[in-house]
């Protein structure tokens, strides 16, 4: 074999092995599936099987307001104040299993968890720009301050409420924020875990918002997955 | 493998060929991969690639089917048998469709078809960046990119929009007249160059070292890199170098004469840098490549300045005795003194008008110094204070073509940029036959392999391009007289016609028919008599264009000595006319004779003054010199001592030339067989000469010359009866 056919044979097992490693490597799933928001500047990423529901479904099970649970719950609520402006959002809901339902977003103890996202314009009588404590009550009355005005405003006692996490996030280009993990129970419905991600941008103009709950055992089973969800929550710098 | 010059396996692919889609496709794949990474900031590689193998699955279909082609083109490159098949019986239905197109919409569908691809690819992998569908990605990629500029990168691109220009326009200017075929676009094989197997083994020598330039470089030597050929017109050089760019693996570039001519200042120097930066790449890109000028003289001369007044002795005198092939005590420019080799080559260079710049540019091209590669070699490596690695050998193989090598510039011709340089002559005689053979072949005929042989010999300076005239030319006369096989009668109309060009169909009067006649006459006979180192080819008196009547001899055998006996007997065949026609018509003579005298005078000049075949033997080029000795009264006796022998020849030989002069007048145009057959009494194809050796009958000639000189004396308008010969005893008999 002459210098030629040693160099063509030297690139035939280049070429060979780069094929055989670039499909080895790719014949497994992907851990994640990675969502990005480019004109929000939001990634993060779900694992991989969760299905996608639409912001469209959403929105109009949103608008319908049929979920299971009473419009008197806090998470109906806020569900509709926080996305009070939902043409304008950016909204997806995340579910393990093969048939997502956006039915789901709006019920209380799921026995499998429930991830959603959204992301909204802020708006406030203030206008004064979003600080962290406002941010916590964003979602959910998590202050104690904000619980009773809530219990003051609408009559419903809000129960078992336990914080188990309360961090503030401080990320680059100013925007900053909260992470809040903390259970609730609801009359007849059990204790459910909410764990949400608020940011805003530095401006004050837009808030990121993930979202993730279900029953306090599913919450314990799936607490690996649900915190990479979480903590892969990202929001780069925008005006 | 090939048998025979037949190659039976496909042609093994460049490395490049081999790898460069499935490379294209790997990039693709790595580009999306890049693109995702880059779009979300989780993203790490290994999940990517997991995401992406899903997502653009269809980038490793395609590479799959890639693997599958290169794998079926290796078998088919070792395989002759899995390689016949695939040709004949898969590939069978896609030749038939070659057949129906031409190659040049096969060429413009192809090139369409490639723009397309490429273009769908870039559509599909923005699109995939860009997130969005390919259709819109054609559109917006652009507009992407423009806006993702600086301001100030905007602004630049605007006022280089004038720069481009001008590049622009140079650029058109400077295009046309260089092509370039790739292997398998070129079907002239060695196998169809016919007659110039001495120069074939030649060129064939180098192509050897082009694709396996180790067996001299491992041995200290270096391969040839540049070869002229050189040779009268229609030769088959540029045959040869088509066979070349039919054989070779290698890429094959083509420059029109015309390349580089008529070009504004720069333009050209701008075109031959082009050329070559372009020769470099393919160099690199395939392992060599082949460059043929063809018509190399219209590269230009730079004049008698530029070639350093070498003088008596100098290169330049060498490099032209080079060129031209003469060694010493050869026949040729060797018996010239080197001074006059130099002034002689000098005037030939004067004819020649220089391009500016462009010969210098080719010049410094061929072998100027090779600038380092890449910009990590130039520059880098030179920031960082390290050795810039040398260029890389180009194996470019230049060949040049020409049928005045002495027009050539002398630098050109140097080792180093010409290395080798080949006389393609006119073909031996057995060359002719095979080429002959090679052209009947490709039509219908009767001729017999004697007969073919015999047309060699009767066309002694035939080149490939004359004999395939000629044998068209006798398909044509076999197709007008409502045959398709061509016969040995054909063959030698066509071969007339050729040489004398179609007959003017004018009728002589008889006194001038009987004088021109008599002129040829003479000379055939001397010829026949005196010359025995040619043979008559033809006589004849039909008017051509430029003369009345002639007699053309040709050599039977390939001879490359001349002796002083077969220039007198030249001098004595010419002189024959100016003698016969003073001895037939009473010392007085035509202007016809003018030609004639023309060519002994010449010929006695050079036996006289540079030949050594006079009656002194000083050379007439050192006398002429050294202003001594004169040369007109020793060619003037030479000449007037041959008009004496050629006048007892013909007093001796009266009879004979009234009996060919009959001949002539009778048939018009004689073979040299019926010349023969009326000298020798016997019969020939055309004419039975029999009736010459009737001593009655040669008296009625006499009385009809007799008749026939009175007439032209007298100017008269009589009427001569051309004598007819009695038809033979036997032919009575029978009726």
């Amino acid at each position: 074999m002459g210098i030629k056919g040693r160099r063509v044979m030297t690139f035939a097992a280049w070429v060979c092995a780069v094929l055989v490693g670039a499909s080895l490597s790719s014949c497994a799933a992907p851990s994640f599936t990675y969502v990005a928001v480019s004109g929000n500047s939001t990634y993060f990423k779900v694992p991989y099987g969760w299905k996608q529901i639409s912001g469209a479904d959403m929105c109009t099970e949103l608008q319908s307001g049929n979920g299971q649970s009473s419009s008197s719950s806090p998470s109906a609520s806020a569900s509709a104040s926080a996305s009070s402006a939902c043409p304008n959002d950016w909204l997806a809901g995340y579910e393990p299993g093969t048939k997502p339902s956006a039915h789901d977003f709006e019920s209380l103890s799921l026995s499998r968890s429930f991830v959603f996202v959204d992301v909204e314009p802020y708006t406030s009588q203030t206008s004064s720009p979003p600080t962290d404590d406002t941010l916590r009550d964003f979602y959910l009355p998590v202050s104690s301050a904000a619980r009773s005005a809530y219990q003051a405003e609408t009559g419903v006692a809000l129960g078992g409420f336990k914080s188990l996490r309360d961090s503030a996030l401080k990320l680059s280009g100013g925007v900053h924020g909260v992470r809040e993990t903390f259970d609730y129970s609801f009359a007849g419905l059990g204790v459910d875990t909410f764990d949400e991600v608020i940011l805003a941008n530095s401006a004050g103009t837009t808030v990121y918002l993930i979202v993730a709950h279900c029953t306090t055992s599913c919450y314990s089973q799936d607490k690996t997955a649900i915190n990479d969800v979480m903590s892969s929550f990202t929001v780069r710098s925008s005006p | 493998m090939q048998d025979g010059g037949l190659r039976r396996t496909r042609r093994p692919m460049e490395l490049w060929d081999r790898a460069k889609f499935a490379m294209a496709l790997i990039v693709i794949w790595l580009i999306l991969l890049w693109s995702m990474m880059a779009s979300n900031p989780l993203v790490g590689i290994s999940d990517a690639a997991r995401t992406q193998a899903r997502a653009a699955s269809w980038v490793f279909v395609l590479l799959g089917l890639e693997v599958l082609r290169q794998v079926h083109f290796l078998i088919c490159e070792h395989s002759a048998g899995y390689n016949y098949r695939w040709n004949r019986l898969v590939s069978g239905g896609v030749e038939v469709s070659q057949r129906r197109m031409s190659d040049w919409t096969r060429f413009r569908i192809r090139r369409v078809l490639t723009w397309v691809l490429w273009i769908a690819i870039i559509a599909v992998v923005t699109g995939k960046i860009i997130h969005t569908s390919a259709l819109v990605a054609t559109v917006r990629g652009p507009e992407l990119i423009w806006h993702a500029q600086p301001y100030a990168f905007q602004i630049l691109v605007y006022a280089l929009l004038i720069v481009v220009l001008f590049a622009v326009l140079l650029w058109f200017m400077s295009r046309g007249g260089v092509d370039v075929y790739y292997p398998s676009d070129i079907k002239t094989r060695f196998a169809d160059v016919w007659g110039q197997d001495h120069v074939l083994e030649r060129v064939k020598e180098n192509l050897i070292f082009l694709e396996n330039p180790e067996l001299v470089e491992d041995r200290g030597g270096y391969v040839p890199g540049g070869i002229l050929l050189w040779g009268p017109p229609g030769t088959g050089k540029t045959l040869m170098a088509e066979a070349v760019a039919g054989e070779t693996g290698k890429p094959y570039v083509f420059v029109d004469p015309g390349a580089f001519l008529n070009m504004s200042t720069g333009v050209g120097i701008l075109k031959v840098k082009s050329l070559f930066r372009k020769l470099r790449k393919m160099a690199l890109r395939y392992g060599g490549v082949i460059v043929f000028f063809d018509e190399a003289d219209s590269l230009g001369n730079r004049g008698l300045a530029a070639q350093g007044f070498a003088g008596p002795g100098g290169q330049r005198a060498s490099a032209i005795s080079g060129a031209l092939g003469h060694g010493p005590g050869c026949h040729g420019f060797s018996y010239l003194s080197p001074d006059t080799q130099w002034r002689l080559a000098r005037h030939a260079a004067a004819g020649a008008p220089p391009e500016e710049g462009t010969l210098q540019a080719l010049l410094t091209e061929l072998s100027g110094l090779k600038k380092p590669r890449g910009v990590f070699n130039r520059y880098v490596r030179r920031v960082l204070g390290m050795r810039q690695k040398p260029p890389p050998k180009y194996r470019i193989l230049v060949m040049m073509a020409t049928s005045m090598p002495e027009t050539l510039d002398d630098a050109l011709l140097r080792p180093g940029r010409i290395d080798r340089i080949y006389k393609v002559g006119y073909p031996s005689k057995a060359g002719r036959v095979r080429t002959y053979q090679g052209y009947l072949s490709k039509v219908r005929h009767e001729l017999t392999g004697e007969q073919v042989d015999k047309l060699a010999v009767i066309t002694p300076y035939a080149t490939g391009a004359t004999i395939k005239d000629l044998v068209n030319e006798a398909l044509i006369t076999a197709i007008r007289d409502g045959r398709d096989v061509i016969t040995w009668p054909d063959v030698i109309r066509a071969k007339q016609l050729k040489e004398l060009g179609p007959p003017e169909d004018v009728e002589y009067i008889e006194r001038e028919r009987h004088a021109v006649a008599v002129h040829e006459a003479c000379h055939a006979v001397v010829a026949y008599r005196t010359r025995q180192h040619m043979e008559i080819d033809i006589a004849t008196i039909e008017k051509g264009g430029t003369y009345l009547g002639m007699v053309a001899s040709i050599r039977p055998e390939d001879q490359f000595t001349r002796w002083r006996s077969e220039y007198q007997t030249d001098i004595l065949v010419s002189l024959a006319s100016l003698a016969g026609e003073r001895m037939f018509f009473e010392s007085d003579s035509s202007s016809g004779v003018s030609g004639d005298l023309e060519q002994a005078t010449t010929v006695a000049s050079f036996m006289e003054g540079y030949w050594g075949m006079g009656t002194t033997v000083s050379s007439y080029s050192t006398a002429r010199r050294l202003e001594v000795g004169s040369l007109a009264d020793r060619i003037e006796d030479n000449l007037t001592t041959l008009l004496s022998r050629a006048e007892e020849i013909l007093r001796s030989e009266r009879a004979s030339i009234l009996a060919l002069a009959h001949a002539l007048e009778s048939h018009k145009t004689l073979s040299g067989e019926d010349v023969s057959a009326v000298l020798e009494h016997t019969r020939g194809p055309l004419v039975d000469g029999t009736p010459y050796a009737d001593a009655a009958f040669i008296a009625e000639l006499e009385a009809y010359h007799t008749a026939a000189a009175r007439a032209h004396h007298k100017h008269s308008q009589d009427q001569l009866k051309l004598p007819v010969p009695a038809p033979p005893l036997t032919t009575l008999t029978e009726a």
